[in-house]
C-alpha cells in the first residue's frame, strides 16, 4: 500500500472516531460515560496529529489530555455526585439552536468541500518533533509563550478568588 | 530576543510587572490589604502610562520578537488610551470600593493591571497567536472583575453571562484563526493577504476564517447582533470596571480590527467586506440609540450609548477597508484612532460622574441626577460637557470624532452609511438631552438626592477629562494630523 493512501485511510478512521465519540459526549445521559467518550475523542485527535507526523504533540495529547485532565474531570464528576440523570429534556429553543448550528456546519462543509490547498501545500510540513516545537516556542513565539504563563497565573488566582470563603473580604486580615 | 525587543514591549510588560508586585506585596505578613495594593496599582498604571508617552514622544517604534509584535505609533496611541483608562478606573475604584466592603481589593487591582497588559498586547499584536492571547488576557481578568462582588446576584449573573458568551466568542475566533492559517499558511497578519493570494484564492476558506475571526472581535466591541450581553454586564459590573470595559476594551479591539483591515479585504473582497461592516455599523448605531431611549438606569443608558459608539467606529472601519491602499486610507485610520481617544475621555468622564453620585446604594437611576445643577454646579457642568460630547454637539471632541468618521465614509463612497449614521446620531441626541433636563430642570424627590462624593482625586480626574474633551474639540485638526503619522 502506498504511504499516502495509508495516511488518508488513517485520517478518515481517526476523524470518524473523533466525530462519533464527541457525539457520544453530548448524547450520553451519564456524565461518567460522557467523560469516557471524551477520552476516546482525545485519543482520536492524537491519532490525527500522528497522521500529520506531529509525534511529540500526539504523545503530549495522550499524556496531558487523555491522562491528567480526564482524571481531574472524573474526580470532579464523582465528587459532585452527578451520576444521576440531569438531562433537562429537549425544548423548542434547544432544538432551534441545534438546527441552526447544524445547518451552519453543513452549509460550510458544502461550500468548502474539495476547494482549497492540498494537504502540505499551505505550509512546508516539518516533523512535529520536540526539537522543532522547542525552537518554535523559544524563538519565534517566545513572547506569546511567556504571556501565556501570565494568562494561566491570572486564571489560577481568579479561580481562588471565586472559590474562597467570604470571611476575608475587605479590610485588613 | 534583544534588549531592544524588551524596550519596545515595555508598555505591555510594565502593567504585568505591577500586577505581580501587587499580588506579591499582598502576601507579606502584616500588609495593609486594601490601601497598599491601591497605591501600588495606581503607581504601576502611572509608570506604564509615562513609559508609553515617553516612547511616543521619542518615536520608539519598530518590530519586536521576530515580527510577531508591531509597535508602531498607532499601537502606542491606543496603548496610551488603555493605560490612561486603567489608571482613571483605578482612581474611580477607590471612591467606589471605599463605600463597599465586599470586594477583595489586591486581586481587583491586579486584575485591572493584567487586563491592561492584555489590551496593550492586543494593540501591538501582529500575529494571530498574539491576537488570541491578547484577547484572552484582557477577557479573563474582566470576567473576574465583573463578578468581583460575589454576594451580589446582579454582579455574579453579569460575570457568568459574560464568561459563557465570551468563551463562545473566543471559540469562534480561534476557529477562524485556524481557517485563515489554513488558507494562507501564515499567522503573521501582514503576511496573510499575500499568503491568501498565493494558495487560497479559489476557495471560500479564507472568507470563512475572516468572518469567524470578525464575529469574535465584534462580540468584544459590542456590535449588533453580538451586543445582547452588553446592558446586563455593564449594569452588573462595578461601575469603574464598566468604564474600563467600555473604553479600553473598545480601543484595544479596534486596534486589531485596524490591523486586520487588509486581511478582511483580501479574504472577503474589499467591496463585500466594506458592505458587511457598513451594514453591521448601521444596525449597531440604530439599535444602540433606539435602545437607549427608554432606559431609566444610568449604566444601562451608557451601555446602549457605548453600543451606538461601536457603530460609529465601525463606519470608520468600513471606510478603511473600502479605501485600503488608496490615499484615503490614512485618513480613515486616523479618524478611528481620533474617535477612540475622544470616546475614551468622554465615556470615562460620564462614568466618573456616575461613580461620584452613586453613594453606595447601587441604584444608578437617571433620576438620581435630578437637581444636580443646583446642588453641585461644577459636577453638573462636567456631566453636561460629557453628554454633549457623547451626543456629538460642537465644539466638543465628540462632534469632530463623528465628523471625521463620516467624512472618511463619504470619501470611500459609503454615502448611504454616512447618511444613516447622521440620522442615528440625531435620534441619540434625545436621550443625552434628557440627562441635561434631569440635572437642570427636575427637582430631586425628597430622600433621593444624590450623595456626591467629595473625593478631590476623582474630581480632578473628571475635570481633566473635561479639559481633554474640549481641547480635542477645539484643536482637532492638529491632533488628527499627529494621528495620521500613526499609520
Amino acid at each position: 500500500m502506498e504511504p499516502e493512501l495509508a495516511t488518508t485511510i488513517a485520517f478518515y478512521v481517526f476523524a470518524l472516531l473523533a466525530i462519533a465519540s464527541s457525539i457520544g459526549v453530548v448524547a450520553n445521559k451519564n456524565p461518567v460515560a460522557s467523560a469516557m467518550c471524551l477520552v476516546a475523542t482525545f485519543v482520536a485527535v492524537a491519532g490525527l496529529y500522528l497522521t500529520l507526523s506531529a509525534t511529540f504533540l500526539a504523545a503530549v495529547q495522550i499524556l496531558v489530555y487523555a491522562g491528567a485532565i480526564m482524571v481531574l474531570f472524573l474526580f470532579v464528576i464523582m465528587l459532585l455526585n452527578l451520576s444521576h440523570d440531569t438531562f433537562e429534556g429537549i425544548s423548542v429553543r434547544r432544538t432551534m439552536g441545534g438546527a441552526v448550528a447544524f445547518a451552519f456546519i453543513f452549509i460550510s462543509i458544502g461550500l468548502l468541500w474539495g476547494t482549497g490547498p492540498a494537504p502540505g501545500e499551505a505550509m512546508s510540513v516539518r516533523p512535529g518533533t520536540g526539537l522543532e516545537i522547542g525552537r518554535t516556542f523559544l524563538k519565534d513565539y517566545v513572547f506569546p509563550f511567556e504571556m501565556a504563563s501570565l494568562l494561566l497565573l491570572v486564571a489560577m488566582i481568579g479561580a481562588i478568588v471565586v472559590a474562597r470563603r467570604p470571611k476575608l473580604v475587605g479590610g485588613d486580615r | 530576543m534583544t534588549p531592544n525587543d524588551l524596550a519596545l514591549v515595555g508598555p505591555i510588560l510594565l502593567p504585568a510587572l505591577a500586577a505581580l508586585l501587587v499580588i506579591l506585596v499582598d502576601l507579606l505578613p502584616g500588609s495593609q490589604r486594601s490601601s497598599g495594593s491601591f497605591l501600588l496599582a495606581v503607581l504601576g498604571a502611572a509608570v506604564s502610562l509615562g513609559y508609553t508617552i515617553h516612547a511616543l514622544m521619542h518615536d520608539r517604534v519598530g518590530l519586536a520578537f521576530y515580527g510577531t509584535m508591531k509597535i508602531d505609533r498607532m499601537a502606542l496611541l491606543i496603548t496610551l488610551f488603555v493605560h490612561a483608562s486603567a489608571m482613571l478606573s483605578l482612581l474611580l475604584s477607590k471612591v467606589y470600593l471605599d463605600r463597599r466592603s465586599d470586594v477583595e481589593q489586591p486581586e481587583y487591582h491586579a486584575f485591572v493591571l493584567t487586563a491592561a497588559c492584555g489590551m496593550a498586547m492586543l494593540a501591538g499584536a501582529n500575529d494571530l497567536v498574539n491576537v488570541f492571547l491578547g484577547i484572552e488576557l484582557l477577557s479573563i481578568p474582566l470576567y473576574l472583575l465583573v463578578a468581583m462582588r460575589k454576594h451580589q446576584s446582579r454582579s455574579v449573573e453579569a460575570g457568568f453571562k459574560y464568561l459563557l458568551l465570551g468563551a463562545f466568542a473566543s471559540a469562534f475566533m480561534l476557529f477562524g484563526a485556524a481557517l485563515l492559517f489554513g488558507a494562507s499558511g501564515k499567522t503573521m497578519l501582514t503576511a496573510i493577504p499575500s499568503g491568501i493570494a498565493r494558495i487560497g484564492n479559489d476557495t471560500p476558506l479564507a472568507a470563512f476564517g475572516a468572518t469567524m475571526l470578525l464575529v469574535g472581535l465584534l462580540f468584544k466591541v459590542a456590535a449588533v447582533p453580538f451586543h445582547m450581553w452588553t446592558p446586563d454586564v455593564y449594569e452588573g459590573a462595578p461601575t469603574p470596571i464598566t468604564a474600563f470595559m467600555a473604553t479600553a476594551t473598545k480601543a484595544a479591539t479596534f486596534a486589531v480590527l485596524l490591523r486586520l483591515a487588509p486581511v478582511l479585504g483580501a479574504s472577503l473582497g474589499e467591496e463585500r467586506a466594506a458592505d458587511l461592516l457598513g451594514g453591521i455599523a448601521v444596525l449597531t448605531m440604530f439599535v444602540g440609540n433606539l435602545g437607549a431611549l427608554t432606559q431609566l438606569n444610568l449604566k444601562r443608558l451608557l451601555a446602549y450609548s457605548s453600543i451606538s459608539h461601536a457603530g460609529y467606529l465601525l463606519v470608520g472601519l468600513a471606510a478603511l477597508v473600502r479605501s485600503y491602499g488608496s490615499s484615503a486610507e490614512a485618513e480613515a485610520a486616523s479618524s478611528i484612532v481620533y474617535y477612540l481617544g475622544a470616546y475614551t475621555a468622554m465615556s470615562l468622564g460620564a462614568f466618573a460622574v456616575a461613580v461620584l453620585i452613586d453613594g453606595g446604594k447601587d441604584r444608578e437611576a437617571v433620576s438620581d441626577l435630578a437637581g444636580l445643577g443646583k446642588r453641585n454646579p461644577l459636577l453638573a457642568a462636567a456631566m453636561t460637557v460629557f453628554a454633549l460630547a457623547l451626543a456629538g454637539v460642537p465644539p466638543t471632541a465628540g462632534f469632530f470624532a463623528k465628523y471625521y468618521v463620516f467624512l472618511s465614509a463619504v470619501d470611500a463612497g459609503l454615502i448611504a452609511v454616512a447618511v444613516l449614521g447622521v440620522i442615528a446620531s440625531v435620534i441619540g441626541l434625545y436621550y443625552y438631552l434628557r440627562i441635561l433636563l434631569t440635572m437642570y430642570v427636575d427637582e430631586a424627590k425628597p430622600g433621593h438626592e444624590a450623595v456626591v462624593s467629595r473625593d478631590a482625586l476623582v474630581g480632578a480626574v473628571s475635570l481633566a477629562a473635561v479639559a481633554f474633551v474640549l481641547l480635542l474639540g477645539i484643536v482637532p485638526k492638529g491632533f488628527v494630523e499627529a494621528m495620521a503619522l500613526a499609520h
